[in-house]
């Protein structure tokens, strides 16, 4: 029988890295990494309603010329922001070796999606990417692409291969990690990026480990499945 | 009023092809008189003759809203007439160009007092024309001029008919939502839940209601009060719906919730999913309503029961979920 340690696993999580996942190697990917930072930084700060990439890059001093000698043009900037994002919230997801260790992986995933630091920055780049894509259909498909779309496929893929290695799961993986991403988002206030006084918890990754068993359990009152998968 | 072309076919020699019913103005339909934005705006890219136009009012467009979701736009280009159809997130970045500006409401002339034996046509003819003025003025700032001078044209100022503007779609949306039913008819909490969430998803997945919350997100900064319309007739409206079904279902003894309000919120993310973020991004159409119908049951499904396999029937209220599920 699942018991309740597994629903609700202590907080012995790693946080949210406070830098962009790529590591420093040649000079040019340590400015690139370099410049990400102090962007990402920028977009921490950015709290009223970054609808623009440009208008971020200029408060925090970045010459228009080195964006464009890094990264091609601001486009590609987004898109480095978006990719460093998803891999660091990915990175948890790693083939599971217990029940226990499903769990575990599923609350790291999840304080890592709801992390304050990581928040804020996912708001504005959510604002800007729906902004560029009002401009343009083709970028907004690429960016969802890159974006919540690619986090939805990991997830699938990692509930996917849990049930296979016998995790047990009802209802289709691609539907679970909608539901799951929407109960994270739900809890952390990233459901709606309007209006901003709306939400007032700063800490919702407290929340997470509980959403983990609500997502698994439900929140009906009602008897669980009393097999254990491993 | 309506005559038959077929009485003056014998004088004129008319195609029977051609015995279409015309109104008084020679229109085969009669269109009511629209109301067009006329946009005074500022150059977005220097051209060569800004220099001898008004730093506000260097090029004039026209746009108007159609219905629900359908915004015309008529923008004379240098090289081209652009006539366009856009939803509202798209009118919306015109709209804000144009309050760069200043936007005037004007009803166009039917059958009008325009020719087009006038000339040269830049930006300001081409406005003036297609709202059947005979204005004799070469320059946006000019039209400006005569328009306000006429008494039926009324200035806007954006921020408070976007809220206007929000307010009565997101409503419209709101109003359709299915009512709570009265107490003495006790539906299961499932059932209600389905019923709810088709309605919910039924409205957010329109494309009216995603241009409007593409919209409302983007623009959340510079019209707030449009936003907060949108926010407080459209989703906070589904939430409390959400929220009062959630409490009764406590009060039965059915849930266990502390917080029946985050847990209102967290079912509308669900609802909402990642269908929504694909409608938003523009990766699919909306779904039909066998679509919409398996969404909603998979969300209620999960959010009651979990993604756990569940192996009996609901024990008595006021047990323990704890105690149940160790």
């Amino acid at each position: 029988m699942l018991t309740k340690s597994a629903y609700f696993p202590g907080p012995a999580e790693p946080a949210f890295p406070r830098a962009p996942s790529s590591s420093p190697g040649t000079g040019i990917e340590s400015l690139r990494c370099h410049v990400l930072q102090k962007v990402a930084g920028a977009l921490q700060e950015a709290s009223h309603g970054a609808t623009n990439i440009q208008a971020v890059v200029a408060g925090v001093e970045i010459a228009r010329e080195q964006i464009t000698e890094l990264f091609g043009d601001f486009g590609a900037l987004v898109d480095a922001l978006v990719d460093s994002l998803v891999l660091t919230m990915l990175s948890p997801l790693q083939e599971c070796e217990s029940e226990e260790d499903f769990v575990r992986r599923l609350t790291a995933f999840g304080r890592r999606i709801t992390d304050p630091y990581g928040l804020v920055q996912q708001r504005n780049l959510y604002r800007i990417a729906l902004t560029e894509a009002i401009r343009d259909a083709g970028r907004g498909q690429d960016l969802y692409a890159r974006g919540p779309g690619r986090v939805l496929n990991g997830l699938t893929r990692f509930l996917a291969d849990s049930r296979n290695a016998g995790v047990l799961l009802q209802g289709e993986s691609r539907q679970l990690a909608s539901h799951l991403l929407a109960l994270l988002k739900g809890c952390s206030g990233l459901d709606d990026s309007f209006p901003p006084e709306e939400w007032k918890d700063s800490r919702p990754s407290r929340h997470v480990a509980s959403v983990i068993g609500q997502f698994l359990a439900g929140v009906q009152l009602e008897m669980r499945h009393a097999n254990p998968a491993f | 009023m309506r005559t038959l072309l077929s009485r003056t076919r014998a004088a004129a020699r008319v195609p029977d092809a051609l015995a279409v019913e015309i109104d008084a103005n020679g229109s085969p339909v009669t269109i009511d008189q629209a109301t067009w934005f006329i946009c005074f705006v500022p150059g977005l890219q220097r051209q060569w003759w800004h220099r001898f136009a008004h730093a506000q009012h260097r090029h004039v467009f026209a746009i108007r809203w159609v219905r629900d979701d359908t915004w015309l736009l008529v923008e004379p280009w240098w090289t081209r007439l652009m006539v366009n159809v856009l939803s509202f997130d798209e009118a919306l970045k015109f709209l804000r160009w144009g309050a760069a500006g200043h936007i005037l409401e004007v009803a166009e002339s039917i059958p009008g007092r325009g020719s087009q034996a006038r000339g040269w046509s830049n930006c300001a003819v081409l406005a003036s024309f297609l709202l059947g003025r005979a204005y004799w003025t070469w320059t946006p700032h000019g039209l400006y001029r005569r328009l306000l001078a006429d008494p039926t044209v009324k200035p806007i100022e954006l921020s408070e008919f976007l809220a206007r503007h929000c307010r009565q779609l997101a409503g419209s949306s709101a109003d359709a939502l299915p009512k709570a039913a009265p107490p003495h008819e006790r539906v299961p909490l499932d059932q209600a839940l389905v019923e709810l969430g088709v309605g919910i998803m039924t409205a957010a997945t329109s494309s009216s209601a995603i241009s409007l919350y593409k919209a409302a997100i983007s623009e959340s900064a510079r019209f707030s009060a449009a936003a907060e319309a949108f926010w407080q007739h459209g989703p906070h409206q589904a939430l409390r719906q959400i929220c009062q079904l959630l409490e009764a279902a406590n009060a039965r003894g059915e849930l266990q919730l502390d917080d029946c309000a985050m847990a209102a919120r967290q079912f509308l993310a669900m609802l909402r999913g990642d269908l929504h973020l694909q409608l938003v991004f523009g990766l699919r159409s909306a779904p039909g309503a066998r679509e919409i119908g398996a969404h909603v049951a998979s969300v209620v499904a999960v959010f009651l029961h979990g993604a756990r396999p569940v192996r009996q029937a609901p024990p008595a209220a006021g047990a323990s979920m704890h105690a149940l599920a160790c």
